[in-house]
């Protein structure tokens, strides 16, 4: 201790001028904007970049939850944007008496995410994380971020399992985007990647990469959602109809953000549907 | 002793007030910013303490900061230059050392000894300055010729000043 205090004793002139340096360098840079940015830049390359390294690291944690907030916004989007557009319900469904142009909100987008799912199989299936208590029913239409999935087969309190346009028994009203002929869109079962379209008779014409999307003629879905791309076209011997294979947008495979399209009218369209059959 | 208080006290006064009413209205292209309020530091007497001349520096960078709105820079470059002062006096010391009633005035030390010691001095602050000022190293060349340029005028401004200001001895 005495030979510290005699040590700085002996070189006092020299700790009182680092101590004001330092002061005036405190304030050299606490005052002087540029001169603070130089310095905390130069110093912040380091501080910078382990930052960056950082943010790399810990962005995926949140990944989840970015993309649950992402999805509830493309809901409210879609929304937006089917609700918006005059769908061609407005024209087919809707009664006479509503103004045309009146914008009334005809579907409600529920975002949900895949759970499980199948692929491979002749009856492939979602199960998503979304049920009765959302408001889910059976044969609601289920869209991905690039087109057409399935129909929800059955519900249950917060799940619900969607039977996607990979099963045996799928058929989805689709039509051609370019000439809008209708057909019906079914699976053979042994491509994931192909679905088929039927019904287009042999007197259209149709060519490789039309666009192939919903027709709007189903409570289902919405007009104008994509379901694929036609890929081939041939023709049974004796049949009228092509018969089309069209790539499908979604690839089910990698898919694990859905959304469930939920047509208000559809009970009111059933019931006078129903009651005109039943005449 | 009480004389030489308030001569350094005036002396003070008149280069503080020079510098911020002449001096720092001065800018040629920019490029020249000639100071003599270091000159300040430089003439204390030889056997001031050093805390006082490290502290004095302080004090008058300080006051010469809140004028130029530079808050740091002079403080910064005149501890720097008042700690130094001691060193350069002790390089330029005369074959006989000091004698006791000598000041580091041209007047007792010659103009030789003094253009030595202002020069050195002067440069040494100037450097300290000017980069702190430039805040990197970016453009080095142009910092280095304002530090010589600008104590150029520097140190012809303080010999100047001690050619008219002769103490009365």
């Amino acid at each position: 201790m005495r030979n510290l205090l005699l040590f700085l004793n002996r070189y006092n002139a020299f700790f009182l001028f680092l101590l004001l340096e330092v002061f005036c360098f405190y304030l050299i840079v606490n005052y002087n904007h540029f001169q603070r940015t130089q310095f905390l830049s130069s110093s912040g390359v380091l501080s910078a970049s382990v930052l960056n390294a950082k943010s790399g690291v810990t962005d995926y944690f949140s990944l989840g939850k970015q993309n649950e907030q992402l999805a509830a916004q493309n809901s409210v989007l879609l929304d937006k944007l089917y609700n918006k557009e005059k769908v061609r319900y407005i024209y087919t469904a809707d009664t006479t008496e509503r103004d045309s142009s009146e914008v009334r909100k005809l579907y409600d987008f529920i975002p949900a995410k895949i759970i499980n799912k199948s692929t491979l199989k002749l009856h492939n299936y979602l199960t998503i994380n979304k049920g009765e208590n959302q408001g889910l029913k059976p044969q609601m239409g289920v869209m991905g971020p690039n087109g057409a999935v399935g129909l929800i087969q059955k519900t249950s309190k917060n799940y619900s399992t969607v039977m996607t346009l990979l099963h045996k028994e799928s058929r989805i009203s689709a039509i051609l985007k370019n000439n809008n002929h209708f057909g019906s869109l079914t699976w053979d079962g042994r491509n994931e990647f192909y679905a088929q379209l039927n019904d287009i008779p042999t007197n259209i014409k149709v060519a490789k990469n039309d666009t192939v999307v919903t027709s709007g003629f189903s409570d289902f879905f919405p007009a104008n959602i994509m379901i694929g791309l036609v890929d081939s076209i041939w023709r049974e011997p004796g049949s009228n109809f092509h018969t089309i294979n069209v790539e499908l947008s979604t690839i089910f495979r990698s898919i694990d953000h859905v959304y469930i399209i939920d047509f208000i009218d559809r009970e009111e369209i059933e019931i006078l549907e129903s009651e005109t059959i039943n005449e | 002793m009480n004389n030489s208080i308030i001569a350094n006290a005036l002396r003070f006064l008149v280069l503080l007030l020079v510098q911020v009413l002449i001096l720092n209205e001065i800018e040629l292209h920019g490029f020249i910013h000639p100071y003599i309020y270091p000159l300040f530091i430089l003439l204390l007497p030889f056997e001031t303490p050093r805390w006082v001349q490290l502290l004095l520096g302080f004090i008058m960078g300080l006051l010469i900061d809140v004028y130029a709105n530079t808050i740091g820079f002079h403080a910064a470059a005149t501890v720097w230059l008042a700690f130094i002062r001691t060193t350069v006096q002790e390089v330029n010391k005369p074959s006989g050392g000091y004698e006791p009633e000598q000041r580091p005035l041209m007047f007792d030390m010659g103009v030789k000894w003094t253009l030595f010691y202002v020069g050195v001095s002067v440069l040494l602050h100037h450097f300290v300055l000017f980069s702190i000022e430039a805040g990197s190293f970016a453009n080095v060349l142009s910092t280095l010729s304002k530090i010589f340029v600008s104590s150029l005028v520097s140190i012809f401004l303080m010999m100047l000043y001690q050619f008219i200001f002769v103490p009365k001895q």
